[in-house]
C-alpha cells in the first residue's frame, strides 16, 4: 500500500515535469483559459455578475479542465509507447493501473491550474465579483467534480489503448461534451431527445452543482439528487476503469494484439 | 495558368493525402459542424429572442480560419520538415507564383468548410436565404477567404522559425476569432483591440455578408468586400516577404533553422 | 535448480491479412523451444532476426502470455505469477528507447526506483552507485535528451539495476555502440554476472557472444537448433578453416579442392589484387600440404589456418537460410 502511495505521487510529479515541457500542453493549460475567458467574457459582456462567474469562468474552467484531461489521456499511453517506456512501465512491480492513476492525477492538478487562471480572468481582470451563496456546498461540489474527472480520464486512457478507433474520435469529443454539459449555456437549451446523453457526463452534474452553491439553492432535492447522480456516474468511470485495465493486462500479453506492448 | 492549377493542386494532394477517409469526414465536416452547433447555440442563449443571424455567419466564416490558419501553416512548416522547402527554394520557378499556386487551392477547400457551416445553419437553426443575393454572398465567402488565407500566410511564414508551431497556431487561431467578431459585436472590444481588429482581414467580410443576407445596402457590402480583398492580398504579400526574408536570414547567417 | 525454465514453449501470433476479405493467418513465432539457464550464468540466445529471440525475452520478462508451454523464471510463472516475479527481474532493451528524455537521468533512476519499491533509505545511494558505475555521476541531473547514444544506452543499463534483480534480461544491448562503448557497456555485463547475478542476452555480434556467454542457444524460425558452450560448438563443429590468398583463379581450381578428402566446403571471393579461397575442412594439416599443391600454379601469397569461429558455427547451422 505504502509502495502504491509512492508510485502514485512519484508518477504525478514525472508525468507535471514531463507535460509542461511539452508546448501544447502549456497552451491547453495556461493559454487556452485565458484566450477563451477573454472571448466569452465580450460574447456575455452584457451580463450579471452571477451569469459571468456561473458561465464565463466555470465554463472555461470545466472546457479548460475537459481539455487537460482528454488530451493528456488521449495522448499518455501512445507517447509512453513512442518513447519506448511502456513496456517498462508496464512490467514493474507496481501495476500499470496505478502508475496511471499517478499520471492522471499529476494533469488533473494541472487542469485546477487553469480553472485557477479563467477565475483569475473573469476577477481580476474584469472585475467580475465572486460571491459564493454557500462556500461550503460548493467546495464539495468541485472536489466531487474533480475525482469524477481523475477516474473519467482514467476510463478513456483505458478505453483508447484498447481501442484504435477510438483515438481517432477523441480528436473531435471536444465539442459535444461542451455543448452535451451545458458549459456556456444551460442544457434546457437543447432538444429533449438529446438531453438524457448530458446525464452520463459528469461535467453536467458538475456545473449544474457549481451553479446553484453560486447563486443560492431552492430546491435541496434538485441539489442532492445531482449529488447522488455525479456519485452514480463517477462509480461507472471507475467500473470502466478497473475493468477496461484488466483486459489491457491480460488481452495484451495473451493476444499482443492491442498495441499496449 | 495551368501550371498555376496544377501546382495548388499537388499542395493540396499532399495535405490531405495523409489523412484516410474517416480522418478527412471527421477532421473536414464533423468537428467544423459540432464547432458550429456550439457556438450558435451559445449566442442563441446569450441573445434569447434577438435574431441571431449574423452571429450564425460570423460563426460560419470562421470557420474557415482554423482551417486557414493550420492548412498553409502546416503546409510550409511540413515543406521545411521534409527538406522540399530546399528544393523549392533552390528552384528556378518564380517564387511568389509558387507560393500563390500552393495556398490558393486552400481557399476552395475554406470555402467548402464554410458552406458545411451554412448548412449547420439552415437546418438546425432556422437560417433562411431566401431571397437573398447568392452569387454576391458567395463572392463574399471568396473575398473572406482570401483574407483566412493572408493570415495563414502570415502566421505561417513566422511559424517557420518558431520552433512550438502547433502552441503558437493554435494561440493565433483563438486571437483571430476573438478579434474577428463572429460571436459578438466588435464594438464591445476595449479601443487598442477593435484597432486591431480593423487590421484583420476576414471581419469586413463577415460584416458585408451580414448586409446581404439582411438585405441591406450591396454596394455599401461591395466597399467592404474590396477593402477585405485588397486587405487579403496585402497579408499575402507580407506572408511573402517574411518567408522570403527567414529563408535569406537562414541562408546568409545559418542561425535561424528555416531549412 | 535452474533460475531460468523454458520448457516446450511456444508463441503464436494473430494477423488478419487483406482489406475486403479478412483471413486470419497465424505467425508461430515460437514452435518449440526448451533450455535452462543456471544461477550466475551469462546465457546468449543467437539467431537471425525474427527468429523469435524477442518473443522469448518478452514472455520472461512479464510482457507476453506463451501460447503453450512453460516459462518460469526464479520458479515464478512469467504469466500468472507475474506479481512476486517482476520485483526480482528486470530488463534492458537495446537502444535509445524506454527513458524519459525530458527529465535528468536522476529523475528517471529515481522514478523507476518508486516503481520497483525500493525503499527510501536505499534509494540514494543506490542511484548514486549506479551513475557511478555507468560514469555518468556528472551528468546526473542534464536532461537525457542532451545525452549521446552510448550515454542514454549505458543509463539504460542503470536503469536496469534499480531494483538490483536477481536476473537481468538484456536484448541487443549493444546495439549502434561504437567499439570503446561496446566495451565499457561488456566489462559492466561481465562484473554484474560476477556478483552473482543470472543474465540472458541476445546479441547479433558473434564475439561479443563468445566472449561473454557461458553458454549459447542458436535458434532459428522459432525452434532451438543449438546449445551448449562456446567452445564445444566449435568443437563440435569438428572443423578447421584454411584461408588461401591467391592472384590466379582457374575455372577448375574450387572444383578440384572439394574432391579432396575431409574438405567440407569451399568458397572464394574476388577482390581487387586476387582472390581468397575459404576452405573448411577436418583435419587441417594433412590438408595443407595437399592444397598447396594442387594450386601450385596459382600463385599463392598466403595460406592461414584457424580454429573454427562462433560465427562460422552460425552460419554453418542458420546456413544461408536467413528468408525469416
Amino acid at each position: 500500500m505504502r509502495s502504491n502511495v509512492k508510485a502514485i505521487i512519484s508518477s504525478c510529479k514525472l508525468q507535471m515535469k514531463q507535460s509542461f515541457s511539452r508546448s501544447m500542453f502549456k497552451f491547453v493549460v495556461i493559454l487556452s483559459p485565458i484566450i477563451s475567458a477573454i472571448t466569452f467574457y465580450f460574447i456575455y459582456s452584457d451580463k450579471t455578475d452571477e451569469t459571468l462567474i456561473s458561465y464565463v469562468f466555470l465554463g472555461t474552467a470545466i472546457t479548460s479542465m475537459w481539455s487537460s484531461i482528454s488530451f493528456s489521456s488521449a495522448g499518455d499511453i501512445d507517447r509512453e509507447r513512442f518513447m519506448g517506456a511502456l513496456e517498462v512501465i508496464f512490467s514493474a512491480p507496481i501495476q500499470f493501473k496505478i502508475i496511471m492513476l499517478g499520471k492522471v492525477m499529476g494533469n488533473t492538478i494541472l487542469g485546477i491550474a487553469s480553472m485557477l487562471i479563467s477565475l483569475l480572468v473573469v476577477v481580476v481582470l474584469f472585475g467580475a465579483k465572486f460571491t459564493l451563496a454557500h462556500p461550503v456546498l460548493f467546495s464539495i461540489s468541485m472536489l466531487l467534480g474533480i475525482i469524477s474527472f481523475v477516474f473519467i480520464a482514467l476510463m478513456l486512457s483505458g478505453l483508447l489503448a484498447i481501442s484504435r478507433n477510438t483515438r481517432i474520435l477523441m480528436n473531435c469529443i471536444d465539442y459535444p461534451v461542451f455543448i452535451l454539459c451545458g458549459a456556456y449555456f444551460p442544457i434546457d437549451v437543447l432538444p429533449d431527445y438529446i438531453r438524457p446523453l448530458a446525464y452520463v457526463l459528469s461535467p453536467t452534474y458538475i456545473l449544474k452543482l457549481a451553479r446553484m452553491s453560486i447563486s443560492g439553492i431552492t430546491d435541496y432535492s434538485t441539489f442532492y439528487s445531482c449529488i447522488l447522480g455525479l456519485l452514480a456516474v463517477t462509480l461507472v468511470y471507475l467500473t470502466g476503469y478497473l475493468w477496461f485495465y484488466r483486459v489491457i493486462d491480460v488481452k495484451a500479453r495473451k493476444e499482443a494484439t492491442l498495441e499496449v506492448i | 495558368m495551368r501550371r498555376f492549377f496544377r501546382m495548388s493542386q499537388i499542395s493540396f494532394k499532399a495535405l490531405v493525402g495523409v489523412m484516410d477517409p474517416k480522418m478527412y469526414v471527421l477532421y473536414k465536416i464533423i468537428n467544423p459542424a459540432l464547432q458550429m452547433v456550439f457556438y450558435t447555440l451559445v449566442v442563441r442563449f446569450v441573445y434569447k429572442s434577438q435574431d441571431i443571424t449574423p452571429w450564425i455567419l460570423g460563426n460560419a466564416f470562421m470557420l474557415c480560419a482554423n482551417n486557414a490558419v493550420f492548412a498553409v501553416g502546416r503546409m510550409l512548416r511540413s515543406d521545411r520538415d521534409q527538406g522540399t522547402l530546399q528544393l523549392i527554394v533552390a528552384s528556378p520557378i518564380n517564387k511568389l507564383y509558387a507560393y500563390l499556386a500552393r495556398a490558393s487551392f486552400n481557399i476552395f477547400d475554406a470555402s467548402f468548410t464554410v458552406i458545411i457551416g451554412l448548412i449547420v445553419g439552415i437546418v438546425f437553426f432556422d437560417l433562411d436565404f431566401t431571397g437573398t443575393n447568392l452569387p454576391l454572398f458567395a463572392l463574399s465567402i471568396i473575398t473572406a477567404m482570401v483574407g483566412g488565407i493572408g493570415i495563414g500566410m502570415v502566421i505561417g511564414s513566422i511559424a517557420l522559425v518558431i520552433s512550438e508551431i502547433h502552441l503558437f497556431l493554435n494561440v493565433a487561431n483563438m486571437v483571430i476569432y476573438l478579434l474577428s467578431g463572429a460571436s459578438f459585436s466588435r464594438e464591445k472590444l476595449p479601443a487598442y483591440l477593435h484597432l486591431l481588429s480593423e487590421l484583420i482581414p476576414i471581419t469586413r467580410s463577415i460584416e458585408a455578408s451580414r448586409i446581404i443576407a439582411a438585405k441591406g445596402d450591396l454596394s455599401s457590402a461591395l466597399q467592404l468586400m474590396g477593402t477585405d480583398f485588397a486587405i487579403g492580398m496585402v497579408y499575402m504579400l507580407i506572408g511573402f516577404a517574411l518567408y522570403g526574408y527567414f529563408e535569406y536570414k537562414a541562408r546568409v547567417d545559418a542561425t535561424l533553422e528555416a531549412y | 535448480m535452474s533460475v531460468i525454465e523454458v520448457k516446450n514453449l511456444k508463441r503464436d501470433y494473430e494477423t488478419s491479412v487483406g482489406i475486403f476479405k479478412r483471413e486470419k493467418k497465424v505467425v508461430h513465432a515460437i514452435k518449440d523451444i526448451s533450455f535452462e539457464v543456471g544461477q550466475g550464468e551469462i546465457f546468449g540466445l543467437l539467431g537471425p532476426n525474427g527468429a523469435g529471440k524477442t518473443s522469448t525475452i518478452k514472455i520472461l520478462t512479464t510482457l507476453l502470455a506463451p501460447t503453450a508451454g512453460e516459462a518460469r523464471v526464479l520458479g515464478c510463472k512469467c504469466f500468472g505469477e507475474e506479481k512476486e516475479l517482476r520485483k526480482r527481474i528486470n530488463f534492458i532493451f537495446g537502444g535509445e528507447r524506454s527513458l524519459y528524455w525530458r527529465l535528468s537521468a536522476y529523475d528517471n533512476l529515481s522514478y523507476f526506483c518508486d516503481l520497483y519499491q525500493v525503499p527510501e533509505k536505499i534509494k540514494k545511494k543506490r542511484i548514486a552507485d549506479l551513475l557511478d558505475m555507468v560514469g555518468l555521476s556528472d551528468r546526473a541531473h542534464y536532461r537525457v535528451e542532451t545525452f549521446s547514444k552510448g550515454m542514454k544506452q549505458r543509463l539504460q543499463i542503470a536503469r536496469g539495476l534499480v531494483n538490483n534483480p536477481e536476473v537481468l534480461f538484456l536484448d541487443e544491448p549493444t546495439i549502434g555502440l561504437d567499439p570503446v562503448g561496446a566495451k565499457t557497456l561488456r566489462d559492466i555485463i561481465k562484473r554484474l554476472s560476477g556478483e552473482g547475478k543470472t543474465i540472458l542476452l541476445t546479441t547479433h555480434y558473434m564475439q561479443e557472444a563468445d566472449e561473454l556467454c557461458d553458454r549459447i542457444a542458436i535458434i532459428n524460425k522459432g525452434e532451438l537448433y543449438a546449445l551448449n558452450t562456446s567452445e564445444k560448438l566449435k568443437e563440435n563443429m569438428d572443423s578447421a578453416v584454411i584461408e588461401v590468398d591467391l592472384d590466379l583463379l582457374k575455372e577448375d581450381t574450387l572444383y578440384k579442392l572439394k574432391a579432396l578428402e575431409n574438405v567440407t566446403a569451399v568458397s572464394a571471393a574476388s577482390y581487387n589484387l586476387g582472390h581468397k579461397l575459404k576452405i573448411d575442412c577436418r583435419n587441417p594439416k594433412k590438408i595443407i600440404p595437399l592444397v598447396s599443391q594442387q594450386l601450385s600454379e596459382n600463385q599463392i601469397k598466403s595460406i592461414v589456418m584457424r580454429e573454427a569461429t562462433l560465427e562460422d558455427v552460425y552460419l554453418k547451422i542458420i546456413g544461408g537460410d536467413c528468408s525469416a
